[in-house]
Protein backbone atom coordinates (compact mmCIF):
# COMPACT_ATOMS: atom_id res chain seq x y z
CA UNK A 1 0.00 0.00 0.00
CA UNK A 2 1.21 3.88 -0.59
CA UNK A 3 -1.09 6.57 -0.16
CA UNK A 4 0.49 10.65 -0.44
CA UNK A 5 -1.59 13.32 0.01
CA UNK A 6 -1.89 15.96 -3.06
CA UNK A 7 -2.99 19.13 -2.61
CA UNK A 8 -3.63 19.99 -6.55
CA UNK A 9 -4.08 23.82 -7.01
CA UNK A 10 -7.77 24.84 -8.68
CA UNK A 11 -6.35 26.29 -11.46
CA UNK A 12 -4.71 22.87 -12.64
CA UNK A 13 -8.20 22.20 -14.20
CA UNK A 14 -7.12 18.69 -15.53
CA UNK A 15 -6.19 17.48 -11.99
CA UNK A 16 -9.27 18.82 -10.27
CA UNK A 17 -12.82 17.04 -10.29
CA UNK A 18 -14.74 19.76 -11.54
CA UNK A 19 -18.29 21.22 -9.61
CA UNK A 20 -20.19 17.91 -10.41
CA UNK A 21 -18.92 14.35 -10.91
CA UNK A 22 -20.37 12.58 -13.88
CA UNK A 23 -20.00 8.66 -14.80
CA UNK A 24 -22.13 6.75 -17.25
CA UNK A 25 -21.83 3.57 -16.41
CA UNK A 26 -24.02 1.83 -18.65
CA UNK A 27 -25.88 2.86 -21.81
CA UNK A 28 -29.54 1.91 -21.77
CA UNK A 29 -29.08 -0.92 -24.59
CA UNK A 30 -25.58 -2.14 -22.32
CA UNK A 31 -28.27 -2.28 -19.60
CA UNK A 32 -30.51 -4.41 -21.64
CA UNK A 33 -28.12 -7.03 -23.01
CA UNK A 34 -26.43 -7.31 -19.03
CA UNK A 35 -29.48 -7.40 -17.47
CA UNK A 36 -32.33 -9.21 -19.73
CA UNK A 37 -29.72 -11.95 -21.74
CA UNK A 38 -31.03 -13.40 -24.11
CA UNK A 39 -34.55 -11.99 -24.14
CA UNK A 40 -36.20 -9.72 -27.12
CA UNK A 41 -37.68 -6.65 -25.65
CA UNK A 42 -40.23 -4.49 -27.13
CA UNK A 43 -40.49 -0.72 -26.09
CA UNK A 44 -43.62 -0.16 -24.47
CA UNK A 45 -43.12 3.95 -23.37
CA UNK A 46 -46.34 5.26 -21.33
CA UNK A 47 -47.52 8.01 -20.29
CA UNK A 48 -49.16 7.99 -16.90
CA UNK A 49 -52.66 9.10 -16.40
CA UNK A 50 -53.23 12.04 -13.43
CA UNK A 51 -55.19 9.35 -11.40
CA UNK A 52 -52.24 6.65 -11.86
CA UNK A 53 -49.82 9.42 -10.91
CA UNK A 54 -52.21 9.71 -7.31
CA UNK A 55 -52.86 6.06 -7.19
CA UNK A 56 -48.65 5.79 -7.23
CA UNK A 57 -47.85 8.44 -4.92
CA UNK A 58 -50.54 7.19 -2.85
CA UNK A 59 -48.88 3.54 -3.08
CA UNK A 60 -45.46 4.36 -2.61
CA UNK A 61 -45.29 7.29 -0.56
CA UNK A 62 -43.08 8.84 -3.65
CA UNK A 63 -43.32 11.70 -5.40
CA UNK A 64 -43.41 11.32 -9.12
CA UNK A 65 -41.39 13.46 -11.75
CA UNK A 66 -42.71 12.53 -14.41
CA UNK A 67 -45.72 11.11 -16.57
CA UNK A 68 -43.39 9.53 -19.16
CA UNK A 69 -42.42 5.62 -18.00
CA UNK A 70 -39.95 4.24 -20.36
CA UNK A 71 -40.57 0.72 -20.03
CA UNK A 72 -39.67 -2.22 -22.24
CA UNK A 73 -41.59 -5.67 -22.35
CA UNK A 74 -39.54 -8.48 -22.21
CA UNK A 75 -40.20 -11.65 -24.44
CA UNK A 76 -40.45 -14.06 -20.87
CA UNK A 77 -43.30 -11.59 -19.99
CA UNK A 78 -40.76 -9.62 -17.42
CA UNK A 79 -40.26 -5.82 -17.64
CA UNK A 80 -37.31 -3.55 -18.28
CA UNK A 81 -37.61 0.07 -17.07
CA UNK A 82 -35.17 3.07 -16.98
CA UNK A 83 -36.27 5.98 -14.65
CA UNK A 84 -34.72 9.13 -12.73
CA UNK A 85 -34.04 10.13 -9.40
CA UNK A 86 -32.86 13.51 -8.05
CA UNK A 87 -30.82 13.57 -4.39
CA UNK A 88 -29.57 16.12 -2.64
CA UNK A 89 -26.27 16.58 -4.36
CA UNK A 90 -26.89 13.93 -6.81
CA UNK A 91 -28.92 13.37 -10.30
CA UNK A 92 -29.22 9.42 -11.28
CA UNK A 93 -30.48 7.41 -13.73
CA UNK A 94 -31.17 3.83 -12.94
CA UNK A 95 -32.58 0.92 -14.91
CA UNK A 96 -34.85 -2.19 -13.20
CA UNK A 97 -35.52 -5.21 -14.35
CA UNK A 98 -38.46 -7.42 -13.22
CA UNK A 99 -39.70 -11.03 -13.62
CA UNK A 100 -42.81 -12.14 -14.99
CA UNK A 101 -44.08 -12.03 -11.63
CA UNK A 102 -43.13 -8.41 -11.25
CA UNK A 103 -40.39 -9.42 -8.58
CA UNK A 104 -36.99 -7.72 -8.74
CA UNK A 105 -34.27 -9.31 -10.53
CA UNK A 106 -31.91 -6.37 -10.77
CA UNK A 107 -31.12 -2.75 -10.41
CA UNK A 108 -28.26 -1.07 -11.89
CA UNK A 109 -27.08 2.33 -12.08
CA UNK A 110 -26.51 3.99 -15.61
CA UNK A 111 -25.73 7.71 -15.22
CA UNK A 112 -24.61 9.10 -11.63
CA UNK A 113 -23.99 12.75 -11.69
CA UNK A 114 -23.28 14.57 -7.72
CA UNK A 115 -22.28 17.87 -6.95
CA UNK A 116 -19.99 18.59 -4.45
CA UNK A 117 -22.32 20.24 -1.98
CA UNK A 118 -21.06 23.17 -0.15
CA UNK A 119 -18.20 23.53 -2.49
CA UNK A 120 -20.50 24.38 -5.05
CA UNK A 121 -21.62 27.57 -3.22
CA UNK A 122 -18.38 29.21 -2.74
CA UNK A 123 -18.24 31.95 -5.61
CA UNK A 124 -14.20 31.30 -5.79
CA UNK A 125 -15.02 27.57 -6.44
CA UNK A 126 -17.65 28.24 -9.02
CA UNK A 127 -15.58 30.92 -10.58
CA UNK A 128 -13.11 28.46 -11.59
CA UNK A 129 -16.28 26.97 -14.08
CA UNK A 130 -17.24 30.34 -15.66
CA UNK A 131 -17.62 29.91 -19.52
CA UNK A 132 -18.15 26.19 -19.27
CA UNK A 133 -21.39 25.68 -18.37
CA UNK A 134 -22.72 26.49 -22.35
CA UNK A 135 -21.30 24.05 -25.06
CA UNK A 136 -18.50 22.32 -22.60
CA UNK A 137 -20.45 20.40 -20.38
CA UNK A 138 -18.77 20.21 -16.69
CA UNK A 139 -16.89 16.54 -17.20
CA UNK A 140 -14.79 14.86 -14.80
CA UNK A 141 -12.20 13.46 -17.26
CA UNK A 142 -8.53 12.01 -16.62
CA UNK A 143 -7.71 10.84 -13.57
CA UNK A 144 -9.91 11.86 -10.81
CA UNK A 145 -12.88 9.36 -10.85
CA UNK A 146 -13.52 8.74 -7.22
CA UNK A 147 -14.29 10.75 -4.24
CA UNK A 148 -14.07 9.90 -0.48
CA UNK A 149 -15.92 11.74 2.17
CA UNK A 150 -19.39 12.25 4.01
CA UNK A 151 -21.10 9.04 2.32
CA UNK A 152 -24.07 10.10 0.08
CA UNK A 153 -27.38 7.85 0.72
CA UNK A 154 -29.04 5.61 -1.97
CA UNK A 155 -32.29 6.35 -0.31
CA UNK A 156 -33.43 7.77 -3.06
CA UNK A 157 -32.73 5.27 -5.37
CA UNK A 158 -34.59 2.55 -3.31
CA UNK A 159 -37.44 5.24 -2.84
CA UNK A 160 -37.19 5.36 -7.11
CA UNK A 161 -37.68 1.29 -6.55
CA UNK A 162 -40.08 1.40 -4.52
CA UNK A 163 -42.24 3.89 -6.88
CA UNK A 164 -41.52 2.05 -10.05
CA UNK A 165 -42.88 -1.17 -8.33
CA UNK A 166 -46.39 0.68 -7.47
CA UNK A 167 -45.84 1.64 -11.18
CA UNK A 168 -46.09 -2.24 -12.31
CA UNK A 169 -48.79 -3.12 -9.66
CA UNK A 170 -50.94 -0.06 -11.13
CA UNK A 171 -50.37 0.51 -14.40
CA UNK A 172 -48.37 -2.76 -16.14
CA UNK A 173 -49.66 -6.11 -14.00
CA UNK A 174 -52.14 -8.38 -15.97
CA UNK A 175 -54.17 -7.36 -13.19
CA UNK A 176 -54.12 -3.24 -13.37
CA UNK A 177 -56.98 -1.98 -14.98
CA UNK B 1 2.60 7.63 -11.31
CA UNK B 2 3.49 5.61 -14.34
CA UNK B 3 2.90 7.55 -17.43
CA UNK B 4 1.33 4.47 -19.42
CA UNK B 5 -2.25 4.70 -19.75
CA UNK B 6 -4.31 2.01 -18.13
CA UNK B 7 -6.34 -1.13 -20.38
CA UNK B 8 -9.69 0.07 -21.23
CA UNK B 9 -11.78 -0.09 -17.51
CA UNK B 10 -15.32 -1.22 -17.91
CA UNK B 11 -17.17 -0.06 -14.86
CA UNK B 12 -20.55 -0.72 -13.15
CA UNK B 13 -22.36 0.18 -10.47
CA UNK B 14 -25.35 -0.41 -7.98
CA UNK B 15 -27.25 0.65 -5.04
CA UNK B 16 -26.40 -1.76 -1.75
CA UNK B 17 -24.88 -1.48 1.49
CA UNK B 18 -27.09 1.80 1.96
CA UNK B 19 -25.09 3.76 -0.60
CA UNK B 20 -23.65 3.89 -4.14
CA UNK B 21 -21.00 0.56 -4.63
CA UNK B 22 -18.94 0.83 -8.48
CA UNK B 23 -16.44 -1.45 -9.40
CA UNK B 24 -14.36 -1.40 -11.88
CA UNK B 25 -11.50 -3.61 -13.95
CA UNK B 26 -9.41 -3.42 -16.10
CA UNK B 27 -7.29 -6.20 -18.39
CA UNK B 28 -9.94 -8.60 -18.85
CA UNK B 29 -12.34 -9.21 -22.20
CA UNK B 30 -15.78 -7.12 -21.60
CA UNK B 31 -17.74 -10.64 -21.00
CA UNK B 32 -15.03 -11.87 -18.32
CA UNK B 33 -15.01 -8.26 -16.74
CA UNK B 34 -18.67 -8.74 -16.66
CA UNK B 35 -18.67 -12.10 -14.92
CA UNK B 36 -16.05 -10.30 -12.48
CA UNK B 37 -18.11 -7.36 -11.21
CA UNK B 38 -21.34 -9.75 -11.12
CA UNK B 39 -19.48 -11.44 -8.80
CA UNK B 40 -18.39 -8.41 -6.49
CA UNK B 41 -21.64 -7.56 -6.22
CA UNK B 42 -23.02 -11.01 -5.47
CA UNK B 43 -19.93 -10.59 -2.02
CA UNK B 44 -21.49 -7.26 -1.41
CA UNK B 45 -25.60 -8.27 -1.67
CA UNK B 46 -23.96 -11.27 0.88
CA UNK B 47 -22.74 -9.09 3.30
CA UNK B 48 -25.59 -6.50 2.88
CA UNK B 49 -28.33 -9.53 3.81
CA UNK B 50 -26.24 -10.81 7.16
CA UNK B 51 -25.27 -7.59 8.61
CA UNK B 52 -28.07 -5.12 8.29
CA UNK B 53 -29.37 -3.97 11.09
CA UNK B 54 -32.48 -2.56 9.77
CA UNK B 55 -33.51 -5.71 8.00
CA UNK B 56 -34.92 -7.82 11.14
CA UNK B 57 -34.71 -11.12 8.96
CA UNK B 58 -30.47 -10.66 8.92
CA UNK B 59 -28.07 -12.72 11.02
CA UNK B 60 -26.92 -9.61 12.85
CA UNK B 61 -30.73 -8.88 13.99
CA UNK B 62 -30.71 -12.63 15.17
CA UNK B 63 -27.77 -11.84 17.44
CA UNK B 64 -29.43 -9.03 18.93
CA UNK B 65 -32.98 -10.84 19.56
CA UNK B 66 -31.05 -14.43 20.62
CA UNK B 67 -27.09 -14.38 21.26
CA UNK B 68 -27.45 -13.09 24.84
CA UNK B 69 -29.33 -16.46 25.60
CA UNK B 70 -26.55 -18.44 24.28
CA UNK B 71 -24.71 -19.52 21.51
CA UNK B 72 -26.01 -18.74 17.54
CA UNK B 73 -24.42 -20.00 14.51
CA UNK B 74 -23.46 -17.77 12.01
CA UNK B 75 -22.12 -17.81 8.44
CA UNK B 76 -18.45 -17.94 8.47
CA UNK B 77 -18.63 -13.87 6.96
CA UNK B 78 -20.27 -12.95 9.70
CA UNK B 79 -18.37 -14.43 12.32
CA UNK B 80 -15.15 -12.93 10.38
CA UNK B 81 -16.51 -9.45 10.26
CA UNK B 82 -17.27 -9.84 13.94
CA UNK B 83 -13.90 -11.33 14.76
CA UNK B 84 -12.04 -8.03 12.33
CA UNK B 85 -14.45 -5.83 14.44
CA UNK B 86 -13.54 -7.31 17.89
CA UNK B 87 -9.78 -6.92 16.63
CA UNK B 88 -10.22 -3.63 16.44
CA UNK B 89 -12.22 -2.77 19.36
CA UNK B 90 -8.99 -4.59 21.68
CA UNK B 91 -6.25 -2.43 19.40
CA UNK B 92 -8.08 0.73 20.09
CA UNK B 93 -8.69 0.21 23.54
CA UNK B 94 -12.84 0.31 22.92
CA UNK B 95 -12.23 4.05 21.41
CA UNK B 96 -13.62 1.68 18.17
CA UNK B 97 -16.74 -0.29 20.10
CA UNK B 98 -19.08 -2.12 17.75
CA UNK B 99 -21.46 -2.02 20.65
CA UNK B 100 -22.44 1.30 20.93
CA UNK B 101 -26.07 0.21 19.21
CA UNK B 102 -27.89 0.61 22.58
CA UNK B 103 -26.45 4.33 22.71
CA UNK B 104 -27.51 4.84 18.99
CA UNK B 105 -31.05 3.76 19.50
CA UNK B 106 -31.55 6.12 21.75
CA UNK B 107 -29.96 8.80 20.27
CA UNK B 108 -32.65 7.68 17.60
CA UNK B 109 -30.30 7.10 14.89
CA UNK B 110 -31.31 3.59 14.51
CA UNK B 111 -34.50 1.97 15.22
CA UNK B 112 -35.20 -0.54 17.85
CA UNK B 113 -34.80 -4.51 16.89
CA UNK B 114 -38.50 -5.75 17.48
CA UNK B 115 -38.20 -8.94 20.13
CA UNK B 116 -34.97 -8.18 21.40
CA UNK B 117 -33.98 -8.27 25.13
CA UNK B 118 -33.54 -4.98 26.61
CA UNK B 119 -29.69 -4.11 26.19
CA UNK B 120 -27.49 -3.57 29.29
CA UNK B 121 -26.04 0.22 29.54
CA UNK B 122 -23.02 -1.43 31.02
CA UNK B 123 -22.43 -3.69 27.58
CA UNK B 124 -19.30 -3.34 25.78
CA UNK B 125 -17.19 -4.85 23.16
CA UNK B 126 -15.90 -7.40 25.57
CA UNK B 127 -19.23 -9.11 26.39
CA UNK B 128 -19.27 -10.12 22.54
CA UNK B 129 -18.05 -13.96 23.09
CA UNK B 130 -17.01 -16.11 19.38
CA UNK B 131 -16.61 -19.90 19.09
CA UNK B 132 -14.38 -20.52 16.42
CA UNK B 133 -14.60 -24.30 16.84
CA UNK B 134 -18.60 -24.33 16.53
CA UNK B 135 -18.57 -20.97 14.31
CA UNK B 136 -21.26 -19.65 16.88
CA UNK B 137 -21.48 -16.03 18.25
CA UNK B 138 -22.91 -15.63 22.12
CA UNK B 139 -23.43 -12.20 24.20
CA UNK B 140 -22.23 -12.18 27.81
CA UNK B 141 -25.16 -9.65 28.50
CA UNK B 142 -28.05 -8.12 26.43
CA UNK B 143 -26.46 -5.89 24.01
CA UNK B 144 -27.07 -4.06 20.11
CA UNK B 145 -24.17 -5.50 18.15
CA UNK B 146 -23.73 -2.77 15.37
CA UNK B 147 -21.41 -3.62 12.46
CA UNK B 148 -21.98 -0.67 10.00
CA UNK B 149 -18.51 0.76 11.59
CA UNK B 150 -16.47 -1.82 9.47
CA UNK B 151 -18.94 -3.98 7.42
CA UNK B 152 -18.62 -1.97 4.12
CA UNK B 153 -15.31 -2.16 4.34
CA UNK B 154 -15.02 -5.59 4.75
CA UNK B 155 -17.39 -6.02 1.82
CA UNK B 156 -15.32 -3.92 -0.54
CA UNK B 157 -12.38 -6.04 0.61
CA UNK B 158 -14.46 -9.36 -0.33
CA UNK B 159 -15.71 -7.71 -4.00
CA UNK B 160 -11.57 -6.97 -4.30
CA UNK B 161 -10.97 -10.72 -3.68
CA UNK B 162 -14.03 -11.64 -6.15
CA UNK B 163 -12.72 -9.50 -8.75
CA UNK B 164 -9.55 -11.14 -8.15
CA UNK B 165 -10.47 -14.67 -8.30
CA UNK B 166 -12.26 -14.04 -11.54
CA UNK B 167 -9.01 -12.82 -13.10
CA UNK B 168 -8.77 -9.09 -12.98
CA UNK B 169 -5.18 -7.50 -12.38
CA UNK B 170 -6.51 -4.07 -12.31
CA UNK B 171 -9.73 -2.95 -10.24
CA UNK B 172 -11.44 -0.68 -7.99
CA UNK B 173 -14.12 -0.71 -5.68
CA UNK B 174 -15.91 2.41 -4.01
CA UNK B 175 -18.29 1.85 -1.70
CA UNK B 176 -20.01 5.08 -1.21
CA UNK B 177 -16.24 6.53 -0.31
CA UNK B 178 -15.07 3.41 1.45
CA UNK B 179 -12.60 2.23 -1.71
CA UNK B 180 -9.57 0.16 -2.58
CA UNK B 181 -7.80 -0.41 -5.64
CA UNK B 182 -4.98 -2.77 -7.16
CA UNK B 183 -3.00 -2.86 -9.63
CA UNK B 184 -2.79 0.42 -11.10
CA UNK B 185 -2.74 3.66 -8.35
CA UNK B 186 -5.86 6.10 -7.97
CA UNK B 187 -5.75 9.75 -7.37
CA UNK B 188 -8.80 10.61 -5.38
CA UNK B 189 -10.82 13.61 -4.72
CA UNK B 190 -11.45 14.02 -0.47
CA UNK B 191 -14.90 16.05 0.20
CA UNK B 192 -13.98 17.74 3.29
CA UNK B 193 -16.74 19.58 3.33
CA UNK B 194 -14.74 22.75 3.62
CA UNK B 195 -15.13 25.43 1.21
CA UNK B 196 -12.14 25.63 -1.03
CA UNK B 197 -9.58 28.24 -0.85
CA UNK B 198 -7.09 27.79 -3.38
CA UNK B 199 -6.46 24.03 -3.24
CA UNK B 200 -8.21 20.43 -3.64
CA UNK B 201 -6.76 17.74 -1.83
CA UNK B 202 -6.32 14.33 -3.90
CA UNK B 203 -5.03 11.39 -2.47
CA UNK B 204 -2.69 9.36 -4.35
CA UNK B 205 -3.69 5.26 -3.78
CA UNK B 206 -1.77 2.09 -4.91
CA UNK B 207 -2.32 -1.25 -4.10
CA UNK B 208 -4.48 -0.22 -0.56
CA UNK B 209 -7.83 1.41 0.49
CA UNK B 210 -9.29 4.39 1.77
CA UNK B 211 -12.07 5.66 3.80
CA UNK B 212 -12.98 8.89 4.71
CA UNK B 213 -15.36 10.06 8.17
CA UNK B 214 -16.41 13.36 9.23
CA UNK B 215 -17.33 16.39 7.74
CA UNK B 216 -16.35 20.44 8.11
CA UNK B 217 -19.26 21.43 6.42
CA UNK B 218 -21.95 22.75 8.54
CA UNK B 219 -24.62 21.48 6.07
CA UNK B 220 -24.65 17.74 3.88
CA UNK B 221 -24.67 14.87 6.61
CA UNK B 222 -27.22 12.51 5.09
CA UNK B 223 -28.62 9.86 7.10
CA UNK B 224 -25.87 7.14 7.28
CA UNK B 225 -24.06 9.36 8.51
CA UNK B 226 -24.68 9.35 12.16
CA UNK B 227 -25.18 5.52 11.51
CA UNK B 228 -21.43 5.68 10.24
CA UNK B 229 -20.08 6.93 13.29
CA UNK B 230 -21.56 4.49 15.37
CA UNK B 231 -18.66 2.86 15.83
CA UNK B 232 -17.01 4.92 17.82
CA UNK B 233 -17.65 5.04 21.94
CA UNK B 234 -16.43 8.71 22.35
CA UNK B 235 -18.12 11.28 20.94
CA UNK B 236 -16.45 12.26 17.46
CA UNK B 237 -14.96 15.77 17.33
CA UNK B 238 -16.33 18.38 15.39
CA UNK B 239 -15.27 20.39 12.46
CA UNK B 240 -12.55 17.57 11.81
CA UNK B 241 -12.26 15.76 8.42
CA UNK B 242 -10.57 12.05 8.59
CA UNK B 243 -9.30 9.84 5.98
CA UNK B 244 -7.39 6.72 6.79
CA UNK B 245 -5.42 4.76 3.67
CA UNK B 246 -4.58 1.04 5.01
CA UNK B 247 -3.79 -1.96 3.16
CA UNK B 248 -7.39 -3.26 3.93
CA UNK B 249 -10.59 -1.62 3.38
CA UNK B 250 -12.35 -2.88 6.88
CA UNK B 251 -9.16 -1.51 8.89
CA UNK B 252 -9.68 1.96 6.86
CA UNK B 253 -12.94 2.18 7.40
CA UNK B 254 -12.87 1.26 11.51
CA UNK B 255 -9.71 3.27 11.59
CA UNK B 256 -11.53 6.48 10.68
CA UNK B 257 -13.65 6.19 13.54
CA UNK B 258 -10.61 5.56 16.16
CA UNK B 259 -8.93 8.64 14.63
CA UNK B 260 -11.89 10.75 15.00
CA UNK B 261 -12.21 9.82 18.69
CA UNK B 262 -8.43 10.09 19.55
CA UNK B 263 -6.66 11.89 16.83
CA UNK B 264 -3.01 12.19 16.57
CA UNK B 265 -3.62 9.32 20.09
CA UNK B 266 -4.11 7.01 17.75
CA UNK B 267 -0.75 6.85 15.70
CA UNK B 268 0.46 3.63 17.20
CA UNK B 269 -2.99 1.98 16.67
CA UNK B 270 -2.75 3.34 13.05
CA UNK B 271 0.64 2.03 12.59
CA UNK B 272 -0.76 -1.61 14.27
CA UNK B 273 -2.71 -2.10 11.25
CA UNK B 274 -0.07 -0.40 8.56
CA UNK B 275 -2.47 2.34 8.04
CA UNK B 276 -1.78 6.48 8.03
CA UNK B 277 -4.32 9.10 8.27
CA UNK B 278 -4.80 12.82 6.96
CA UNK B 279 -6.50 14.87 9.18
CA UNK B 280 -7.77 18.41 7.73
CA UNK B 281 -9.19 20.66 11.33
CA UNK B 282 -9.86 24.16 9.92
CA UNK B 283 -7.22 25.71 12.84
CA UNK B 284 -4.25 23.08 12.00
CA UNK B 285 -4.85 22.56 8.74
CA UNK B 286 -3.75 19.20 7.60
CA UNK B 287 -1.69 16.60 9.30
CA UNK B 288 -0.52 13.18 8.95
CA UNK B 289 0.14 10.22 11.15
CA UNK B 290 0.29 6.49 11.47
CA UNK B 291 2.40 4.27 9.60
CA UNK B 292 4.59 4.84 6.57
CA UNK B 293 3.07 6.33 3.65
Amino acid sequence: MKSKLLLAPLAALSLVPAAAQAVTYLSTAQAQALMCPGLALRQDFRTLTSEQVAAIQRDSGVNVLTKDLKVWRASNGGWFIVDEVVGKHEFITFALALDASGAVRDVEILDYRESYGDQVRNPAWRAQFTGKRHGAPLKLTGDIKNISGATLSSKHITDGVRRLLATYAIVLAPSAA
Amino acid sequence: MPSCSPPARLERARPLLGTRVAVSVGGLASAAAHRAIDAAFGEVARIHALMSFHDSASELSRLNRSAAEGPVAVDPLTFETIDKALRLAAASDGAFDPTVGAAVIRAGALPEPAGAPRADPAADWRDVQLHPAAGTVSFTRPLRLDLCGIAKGFAVDRAVSALQEAGAVIGLVNAGGDLRVFGAPERIALRTGAELDDVAPLLELADGAAASSGDLGAAGEDPPMAVHLAGARSRRRRGRFTCVAAPECVWADGLTKVVLARGARSAATLRAFGARAYVLSPDRGWRSYGAAA
